[in-house]
């Protein structure tokens, strides 16, 4: 028989060569040169192979599947054929080894200029998609002056405080922390830079995150001392920017990305929220803050669009009631899934370009 | 050419001959003195302190210990570099645009 006589390795590098005219989608390589494919084995023409994408939310996966198995059931010697589709998200290991956290591959700011636009909905739900795709998800609220995420993600229970180290929440698979778990209901944080400052390095050094993909970072409205510390304090791998479609706050989401863009943070791109309002009643849509804002917006500025998420009482009511509507079947969830699959999708396209941090040598 | 403020450092060595040598991304390549350096500290204290009166001996030595030189450097974010120095002061985060604009090469002070 004509397998048994080849070598081995011979037929390895068959497989490798078929598999070289398929190409990642975001990354728009091959999946050989960008090594995707794992533990390949081949025995007696039954061959069995992994693809590793580094997107776990990777909207053409079932495609890339399929396009694997027709081009190496092609050999003429494939009898049998395995393949597993799975994910590894990847990370910037220069810059993130020398970080407070690291063994968090990935931090992702939400930010805006304009307050009121739906940043923590928009990052409760990023965090609640990402985990659904089947990656390790942490969400930390740096918005001190109004947490929200407690109720967005229906938290009950506090963190627990072991000697200097913070146990957060699990909800929803989701690691959690937030200043809202430490202050009594009525009370507000009164705080000047320092304390912010401190603040911003106990939720990233003394919360005990573990190992996560994604650590999604909900932070407060403008550009100012939380965000400052943050980006002084760990290497972001980007920010997204959420705006509504309206002029006005995108004047303000400019100031933002303008400060990303001075700390040399990436911008992994912007999300429009309250796209449009569907009326429960008569199904009419109506363009509330005028549709499609942001989209054009983040095009002139060179900035990848995310998506949108349309403004309706369902996706109020979730959040009020922490159900996070990407975690639901409804026609909104589908919404924010892409959503997290387009920021998944950044998140790798930037790890891929990322500049490193200068080596320093005594 | 590339604005200053989107270049960034590939290597810095601290203690080269002459000074603090950087490599830049755009394969620019200069050594800053370490007086120098120190001198075009961007922190609050620095730029707002009155210019050092010889005359008069230094009532902080430690401030002026000589010679200056620097001991460490941590990468802030990833947009500037905080210097430590052999007299304890650390407070200056020089960002990366800040270190291009300020190099002491020939070409870039003529330029």
């Amino acid at each position: 028989m004509a397998f048994l006589e080849k070598d081995t390795s011979v037929n390895k590098s068959e497989v490798f060569k078929a598999l070289k005219g398929i190409h990642d989608p975001d990354l728009q390589e091959d999946i050989v040169t960008l090594d995707l494919v794992k533990n390949l084995t081949i025995k007696e023409g039954v061959v069995g192979f992994t693809i590793q994408l580094p997107n776990p939310a990777c909207p053409v996966k079932d495609q890339i599947k399929a396009e694997a198995e027709n081009a190496v059931r092609k050999l003429d010697w494939v009898k049998e054929l395995f393949v597993t589709m799975d994910f590894k998200v990847t990370s910037q290991q220069d810059s993130q080894a020398r970080s407070l956290i690291p063994k968090v591959s990935n931090t992702i700011a939400v930010a805006s200029g304009k307050g009121g636009v739906g940043k923590s909905t928009v990052a409760a739900n990023l965090a609640a998609a990402l985990m659904n795709y089947g990656a390790q998800v942490g969400l930390m609220d740096a918005d001190v002056y109004g947490p929200s995420i407690p109720t967005l993600m229906g938290a009950s229970q506090s963190p627990q405080v072991i000697g200097n180290r913070i146990i957060p929440p699990v909800v929803y698979d989701v690691k959690m922390i937030s200043m809202g778990y430490f202050l009594p209901k009525d009370e507000a944080v009164i705080w000047r830079g320092p304390m912010l400052h401190k603040m911003i390095q106990q939720f990233l050094g003394e919360v005990e995150w573990g190992s996560l993909d994604y650590l999604v970072i909900d932070l407060p409205p403008g550009t100012g001392d939380i965000q400052l510390s943050l980006c002084q304090t760990i290497p972001l791998t980007g920010a997204v920017i959420v705006s509504t479609p309206q002029d006005l706050a995108l004047k303000v989401a400019s100031k933002a990305i303008t400060m990303f863009k001075k700390l040399k943070t990436p911008i992994l791109g912007v999300v429009e929220n309250m796209s449009f309002y569907v009326c429960s009643h008569c199904g009419e849509r109506d363009d509330i803050f005028s549709h499609g804002g942001a989209q054009k917006a983040s095009r002139e500025l060179g900035y990848p669009f995310l998506g949108e998420i349309p403004l309706s009482t369902e996706i109020r009511l979730r959040s009020d009631s922490g159900n996070p509507t990407a975690l639901s079947q409804n026609q909104y969830s589908q919404a924010f899934q892409s959503m997290a699959s387009a920021v998944a999708a950044q998140v790798s396209i930037a790890n891929r370009r990322a500049v490193q941090v200068p080596t320093i040598e005594p | 050419m590339v604005p200053h403020d989107e270049l960034v450092p590939t290597s810095i060595k601290l203690s080269a001959l002459g000074g603090m040598a950087i490599i830049w991304d755009d394969g620019h390549a200069a050594t800053y003195p370490h007086a120098y350096l120190r001198q075009r500290c961007p922190c609050a204290i620095c730029r707002e302190r009155p210019p050092e009166v010889k005359t008069v001996p230094d009532p902080f030595p430690i401030l002026g210990k000589n010679p200056i030189a620097l001991t460490g450097a941590t990468p802030i974010g990833r947009y500037a570099i905080q210097f430590l120095w052999n007299d304890g002061h650390a407070e200056g985060i020089y960002s990366y645009g800040y270190l291009r604009e300020i190099c002491p090469c020939k070409r870039c002070q003529e330029g």
